[in-house]
């Protein structure tokens, strides 16, 4: 993709073309299938054409379907949007380059979008660049795993704050600069306890104004990690080779603010995405081919904010924000159903995950109850939908690693006898038994900040974790009870929040909520792919797989309402025909 | 962290309003303006004790002879943040915010003093 410099130009585009025949063809036929929409290429300003970059057409007017389309240029740096596309306006993002002028108007002419080589990644690059140099892995973990819950670091607001720290001149010292982040560190604290308490209209007051930890082990990381103005970052790689192809499409769909699309699910093939609403009391119906929304509000007075999303055979399933029931939607009918967890006198339980199989869809045990992980109680649960009834199993203690230990991800396994749990505060991971009732397996990482988020299981009952604060994936044999590996993601400081067993490719999907990517890890080769976003704050949490047509679903999950990043639900087109090979 | 969700008449009414009202609320409660609240001055400013910054009725306080003239440089320090007159750490940059409304806020604070 970048030039060596040791080859004539010219030559050097012979020779890349006549090595990359197959695919320069299978660029013309999508060039010719897509006549009419719009095309062209794109070329550095010696009129090299430059592969793999994101085009991003955003529409400029009111017209069906997604609010941008995004695709990738071929090896001769031509692109086609799909048939039907309305006009708008096209942007490239490629690393190392600049687009000459910025965003421009395209219609169904072919268009040439020039760009200049810029080594300063500043605007091309992700948040995570700005860590890779961090030379302690505990250092870098222990920042993801405090400032990446709710935002992406540093994102465009902290790298402004470092460069008026950089300008200010009481603010020279190490000393000034750390009661300065000091301040910041007490703002973020101050937000999560008004977005934490607002179903309780819990209003922040008196000494407790800042509670939520003490925040100089934090303000003494940024001090050390975010030195300088920071309006330069050099050198960022991918670290896995890019997996796009000529049909590679990203559409966005967004949903202006103050909705928050907190996960994306598709629902048994229709054209239909479901996106839950965690600063609201609904999920929001996405039509992709009009874009058209309609809201589903959960009846009732209680403040849920709908979170984790499972669909199952009868609707989705979906895990409240704020602790009490479980709840499913039935897209046919559009009625909500509401299960209270709470005992009387009880504790709230607060679900996180509800049990799914290998295909990702709700699954029960072989007694009809679905279990789920209550990560306000630390225990694994359970509810009979059919009875109402509903129980809980606190999980072990782990020596050496208290304070919390909060459960979160869960998955069921393929024969449907155990549930198994991670331990997202203390880097854990374990197993119950559904029949027998008791704990089982336990496992620990070395970190107690690698930070296992969202799980998922494969067919065959490999468990695949993503390491958030260590930036790694790890694959347990549940069968054998053996780790099979832990692997470094391409960025460790990309956050992976969760894994997704992809049943059609076999492999197994990683969104970042730090580095604009989903990686994708391919357990046959022990290898990783990148496949990149187009845009900046593409803060991803959960990633879904339409098993009828192939294609990804997810979400830019900036649910904080301050935070400024994109509001949008993604249907992702990997471009690998994965439904005609899986035939 | 989730906290236990408790039913109030306040959770009740504020079913179905979108996040930017609920999180303005919080402001609101602390008797800030609803301009002030709905850009989230609270979450470093209180009226009368200080918090990261200074209680706005100092501010004020500071200004009681200048009220006119410092309109402007209130609202500018709102929108471009910086240290200068309450200790070393310097304000947040807040360019979001209009120049109207951070006049507008900026009006609000300076007439605390009148009270």
């Amino acid at each position: 993709m970048h030039d060596t410099g040791l080859v004539p130009s010219r030559d050097r585009n012979r020779l890349r073309a006549l090595r990359q025949l197959p695919a320069l063809l299978s660029g013309l036929a999508v060039a010719v299938g897509a006549a009419g929409a719009p095309h062209g290429q794109v070329t550095d300003l010696n009129g090299a054409p430059l592969s793999q970059a994101m085009v991003t057409l955003t529409k400029s007017a009111p017209a069906p379907g997604a609010s941008a389309t995004t695709v990738f240029t071929d090896s001769t740096g031509k692109f086609s949007f799909p048939v039907n596309t309305p006009p708008g306006t096209v942007q490239v993002r490629l690393l190392d380059y600049r687009q000459i002028g910025g965003a421009v108007p395209v219609g169904p002419a072919a268009i040439t979008l020039l760009m200049r080589p810029e080594a300063n990644q500043a605007g091309t690059a992700p948040a995570s660049a700005y860590l890779k140099d961090l030379k302690d892995p505990a250092h870098r973990e222990a920042l993801v795993m405090t400032c990446v819950a709710c935002h992406q670091l540093p994102a465009p607001e902290v790298r402004a704050y470092a460069k008026l720290l950089d300008d200010t001149p009481s603010t020279q010292s190490a000393e000034a600069r750390e009661l300065a982040w000091t301040g910041i560190v007490k703002q973020m604290n101050y937000i999560s306890n008004v977005e934490f308490g607002r179903a309780g209209n819990l209003v922040p007051s008196g000494e407790n104004v800042y509670s939520g930890g003490a925040p100089g082990p934090t303000a003494r990381l940024l001090t050390e990690a975010l030195r300088g103005p920071l309006l330069e970052v050099r050198g960022y790689r991918y670290g896995a080779p890019l997996i796009v192809t000529p049909r590679t499409s990203i559409r966005e769909f967004e949903v202006a603010p103050p909705n928050a699309i907190r996960e994306a699910v598709p629902f048994k093939g229709t054209d239909y995405l479901y996106a839950a609403d965690v600063s609201a009391n609904r999920l929001i119906r996405i039509d992709t081919r009009t874009g058209a929304l309609k809201d589903y509000p959960i009846p009732g007075k209680d403040l849920w904010g709908p979170h984790t999303l499972v669909p199952g055979a009868d609707g989705i399933w979906v895990s409240p924000f704020f602790p009490g029931a479980l709840l499913r939607f039935d897209p046919g009918a559009e009625q909500w159903k509401v299960w209270p967890l709470n005992q009387p006198a009880g504790p709230p339980v607060g679900l996180h995950d509800i049990s799914f199989d290998p295909n990702h869809e709700l699954a029960t045990d072989h007694h009809g109850r679905i279990w789920f992980s209550d990560i306000v109680n630390n225990a694994v649960g359970w509810l009979d939908p059919g009875t109402g009834k509903t129980g809980e199993f606190k999980i072990p203690p782990v020596s050496g690693r208290t304070g919390g230990e909060q459960v979160y991800g869960l998955a069921m396994s393929p024969d449907r006898t155990h549930v198994w749990y991670c331990q997202l505060g203390i880097g854990s991971f374990g197993s119950f038994n559904t029949e027998t009732l008791k704990f089982e397996t336990h496992v620990e990482f070395a970190s107690p900040t690698a930070g296992p988020r969202r799980m998922s299981m494969s067919e065959d009952g490999v468990l695949y974790l993503a390491l958030y604060g260590a930036g790694q994936l790890a694959a347990y044999d549940t069968k054998a009870g053996r780790m099979q590996g832990i692997y470094d993601l391409p960025d460790r400081a990309s956050a992976p929040y969760a894994t997704f067993w992809d049943p059609l490719r076999k492999v197994v999907w990683i969104p970042t909520s730090n580095a604009d990517v989903i990686y994708r890890f391919d357990p046959r080769t022990r290898s990783f792919g990148v496949l990149p976003l187009p845009r900046e704050r593409g803060f991803l949490r959960m990633v879904h797989v339409d098993r009828s047509t192939g294609d990804l679903v997810t979400s830019y999950a900036n649910i904080v309402e301050h935070v400024r990043g994109p509001r949008m639900a993604l249907l992702i087109d990997p471009g690998d025909n994965a439904v005609k090979a899986a035939r | 962290m989730k906290i236990p969700r408790c039913a109030s008449v306040a959770t009740i009414l504020l079913l179905g309003a979108p996040a930017a009202t609920l999180a303005a609320d919080a402001g609101l409660a602390q008797g800030l303006s609803p301009l002030a609240a709905h850009q989230h001055c609270d979450e470093c400013h209180a009226l009368k004790e200080a918090r990261i910054g200074p209680p706005f009725l100092a501010v004020a306080a500071r200004y009681a002879n200048d009220r006119d003239a410092a309109v402007n440089r209130l609202a500018l320090k709102i929108i471009n943040g910086g240290a200068g007159n309450w200790g070393t750490v310097p304000m947040v940059p807040n360019e979001r915010v209009s120049m109207a409304d951070a006049r507008a806020i900026a009006r609000w604070i300076l007439a605390l003093g009148r009270g």
